[in-house]
């Protein structure tokens, strides 16, 4: 699956604009990688993407097996269910839903969320159940049937949340802060797994540059509001104005 | 007997706002503070369709029902991506709408005058009042069965996930919007239901029965039981409507003179007690993971006790207005 | 054009009080951001505190108008002291801050008619003389109540917007952590505003008392068209509740003055859900 950006733009109270973008395409690489100064626009173009923020002009699309979608008149929940989803990179969760209940949700197909339900209860769907053992089983929480509790925890499981939802792509909004070394790398493994085997695409953004030439296939780099080069980790590292506005050499 | 009859189908009523209010607020998070606006509409479109135009309890029943579905709905798609402030706002502003309307719409409402008789649905039996009782008690245990039901359903989990951060559920594909504003109709409309079950009741309808105080004691209510928990609405309306509407009221030795006193200390408590729920125990008496053993347990023990602490000081407070009044006797007297 | 010369100037002399409620709401609901009820009661209180000085203890009814002003500022304070700040400092969202103000609200209702019982007070009023004022008649109480709120009005506007003290309120309600790291003692500047926002709620309850008469149902009453009026302004705009509620006080007058005063109500309310949608996403 991947992302079109056309003519993109934001602005606020109609100053210069946080966020310009002629032409760009994300997720044709399968793991890629959003990489850029502080200010550069990364959260609002992930805001843009999800329907979150409303785009000054231009247009979001995104193109599947099949169709092109415009995202433009669509409400976030339609984004979801169109199958692309993001992770936060500030903590967010459901104070009173348990880490279970909590990826139950997420795996949970609104169409099965009815009133009539609530008679029939068909309280277990078995496949979920199996799913969400495999997640528990592969990274360990402290109390799996209670409440996420560090701040690890719920960024974990704001992760394991999007997975389970089987998007078809994925927006990572710095996965890694917050969270020990070896989730991270537990994290990134799985990605890695799905991505091979073609579950979804991943876009990741990150300050952690280490993280982002190791998986990476292929880096976007932003700055000042606008895709200033891209490639392959190899070109962008050797890239003079990368060099320049990002990593201060 | 007959009264006591009344106060518990009453009591029926208010366990059904409850009920209703909880999936309301307590679930979806949506501050409905113009519950009496939606109970009083059901009220008086019944009674002035049975009154006026002669219409069959059912009829007026089915067609109140649809009107106040679609002005919920409606009200809904105004209010319901408000923040919460701003919901409460409006409610309130909606259910003294209705309060002004039913005084100025004298053409139908006989205004200040009073609306009647209005009689029981069912009238097979001579015990209509029974009858009726038995159908409220019906519907509230129907209602509470569904309720127990929802909080294990994956509708209620989505609820709840509304409540608690309603923006990361829908970027999990949820519908957010949708859920609530169905759910909002849907409760509003019954509780214009249980308004109109209240018309029969009441036989006859004046203006001041739409008072805030019928919002605010629903909401003490579910508040002081434990807004989170199926049975908080329930056990609130016990406590609160039960000592007071019925106890107090049938079986406490409170002397006539005392007895005009008796709603606003009342309604004083009521404002009291919330203060302090909400300032010592936010999440009432049932917090949202109180089992059903420890909840009778517990009840027994409180309705128990406060009926002990209230008709202790009732009856102390009664005593010392006897001898003042004795003591302005004599002086008068003398 | 009649109808408009005569809702601007009835609508301006029912206004007073609601100008007076309208700023007083609007200083708290902007320092602490959420709507309090009981400010409703504070109106009430004044109005009773006025009463029991003028007809209980005998003072003239323009020389009671300031101590009953300043025990509604400390009544404001108080219920600041002991109910508000202790649930701020609990962590009380603001949505279950607004059912907190509901509840102090009743106590203090029904508390105060259990105290003078639920019929109407009435104060000792002056002497009433008419004055014709461009075929206008207008009693010298209304007009005395417009001055003064005029007065009152002008002063609270001067103290936010053009003296140290308003900044340090406006800088407060942007962001408590930085004002308390530039030294200021939050605490102090909300017992002071508390205080301000009581003692306007007080003189507006005095003042619709003169016009009608005191009830302990009055603060209720206007409570809900005050919150309307600064909410409508925009939140925590003293600026703007100044101007909403002239426009409101105009506005009632003039449906009034085409219609029965329930209606005027009807179409205030609807107005204001109207309002409310148009703006969505717009409130703090």
């Amino acid at each position: 699956m991947k992302l079109h950006m056309q003519n993109l733009t934001k602005s606020y109270h109609s100053g210069h604009p946080v966020l310009n973008v002629p032409d760009g395409t994300l997720g044709e690489h399968g793991l890629e990688g959003l990489i850029g100064p502080n200010g550069a626009g990364k959260s609002t173009m992930m805001g843009l993407l999800t329907r979150r923020i409303a785009p000054s002009t231009g247009t979001v699309s995104l193109e599947d097996d099949t169709d092109l979608h415009t995202l433009n008149a669509l409400q976030s929940h339609d984004v979801a269910r169109l199958g692309l989803v993001k992770t936060n990179q500030r903590i967010q969760g459901f104070e009173s839903l348990t880490i279970r209940d909590s990826l139950r949700l997420a795996a949970t197909s609104h169409a099965d969320e009815t009133y009539r339900g609530v008679l029939t209860g068909s309280e277990q769907d078995d496949a979920i159940e199996a799913d969400i053992d495999g997640y528990l089983d592969r990274f360990k929480f402290e109390d799996p049937d209670g409440f996420a509790k560090s701040g690890g925890e719920k960024k974990l499981l704001d992760i394991l949340r999007c997975m389970i939802f089987k998007p078809k792509m994925l927006l990572m909004d710095e996965p890694t802060a917050g969270l020990p070394e070896d989730v991270t790398n537990e994290v990134m493994k799985m990605v890695g797994e799905k991505v091979k085997s073609k579950e979804m695409t991943v876009v990741i953004v990150e300050h952690d540059l280490e993280l982002i030439w190791k998986h990476c296939k292929y880096v976007h780099f932003l700055s000042e509001g606008a895709i200033l080069f891209h490639g392959t980790p190899k070109d962008v590292k050797k890239n003079r104005v990368v060099a320049e506005k990002y990593m201060g050499v | 007997m007959a009264y006591l009859l009344f106060s518990l189908s009453l009591l029926l009523v208010y366990v059904g706002l409850a009920q209703m209010l909880h999936v309301q607020f307590g679930l979806l998070g949506i501050p409905n503070f113009g519950v009496v606006g939606f109970w009083g509409f059901g009220m008086y479109f019944v009674g002035v369709l049975q009154v006026q135009l002669s219409m069959s309890f059912i009829d007026a029943m089915v067609l109140s029902s649809v009107l106040l579905a679609v002005i919920s709905y409606g009200l809904g798609h105004l209010i319901l991506r408000l923040e919460r402030q701003a919901i409460l706002c409006a409610t309130i502003a909606f259910s003294a709408i209705v309060a002004l309307l039913i005084v100025t719409e004298k053409w139908a409402t006989m205004g200040v005058v009073g609306l009647g008789t209005i009689r029981y649905p069912l009238r097979v039996f001579e015990a209509e009042e029974i009858l009726h009782f038995v159908i409220l008690l019906a519907f509230v245990i129907g209602a509470q069965i569904y309720l127990m039901r929802l909080h294990k359903s994956r509708l209620g989990r989505l609820m709840v996930a509304i409540r608690d951060n309603e923006e990361l559920a829908a970027s999990l594909g949820k519908d957010t919007f949708r859920v609530k504003l169905r759910a909002f109709t849907i409760t509003a409309t019954i509780m214009g239901i249980l308004g109109g079950l209240s018309a029969a009741l009441n036989q006859f309808l004046t203006p001041n029965m739409i008072v805030p105080s019928i919002t605010f004691a629903v909401w003490i209510s579910l508040v002081l039981g434990g807004k989170e928990h199926a049975l908080g609405g329930m056990i609130g309306v016990f406590i609160t409507f039960g000592i007071f509407d019925i106890f107090i009221e049938t079986y406490a030795p409170v002397s006539p003179e005392f007895a005009v006193l008796v709603p606003n200390i009342k309604l004083f408590l009521y404002g009291a007690l919330l203060v302090a729920v909400l300032l010592y125990r936010p999440t009432g008496l049932l917090d949202r993971d109180t089992e059903p053993r420890d909840i009778l347990i517990g009840s027994l023990g409180a309705i128990a006790a406060s009926i002990t602490a209230v008709v202790t000081g009732l009856s102390w407070i009664a005593k010392g207005f006897e001898s003042l009044a004795a003591r302005a006797k004599k002086d008068d007297d003398a | 054009m009649w109808i408009v010369r005569d809702s601007i100037f009835i609508g301006l002399l029912e206004a007073s009080p609601l100008i007076l409620a309208a700023m007083g709401f609007t200083l708290i609901y902007y320092l602490n951001g959420f709507i309090n009820f009981a400010y409703g009661e504070n109106m009430t209180f004044g109005a009773y505190f006025a009463v029991m000085l003028n007809v209980g203890f005998g003072l003239n009814f323009y020389v009671a108008i300031v101590p009953a002003a300043l025990l509604a500022g400390c009544l404001s304070v108080a219920s600041y002291l002991f109910i508000f700040r202790p649930a701020l400092n609990r962590g009380v969202k603001p949505s279950e801050m607004i059912i907190l103000s509901v509840g102090l609200s009743f106590m203090l209702r029904y508390g105060l008619v259990l105290f003078v019982g639920a019929e109407n007070a009435y104060l000792n009023e002056p002497p009433i003389g008419f004055y014709n004022f461009m075929g206008l008649g207008a009693t010298n109480l209304q007009l005395i109540a417009l001055i003064l709120v005029i007065i009152f009005a002008l002063n609270l506007y001067w103290l936010i917007y053009k003296t140290n003290f308003g900044e340090v309120i406006r800088g407060l309600a942007n962001n408590e952590d930085l004002a308390q790291v530039s030294g200021i003692n939050p605490h102090k500047v909300s017992v002071k505003v508390w205080f301000i926002a009581g003692v306007a709620g007080g003189l507006s309850g005095i003042f619709s008392g003169v016009f009608a008469l005191a009830n302990p149902q009055m603060g209720w009453n206007l409570i809900l068209i005050t919150i309307m009026v600064s909410i409508v302004a925009g939140v925590g705009s003293v600026r703007g509740a100044l101007v909403a509620s002239i426009v409101a006080g105009i506005l009632t007058s003039f449906i009034t003055l085409i219609s029965k005063p329930l209606y005027a109500e009807v179409v205030l309310l609807v107005a204001f859900i109207l309002i409310l949608w148009q703006r969505r996403g717009k409130m703090a």
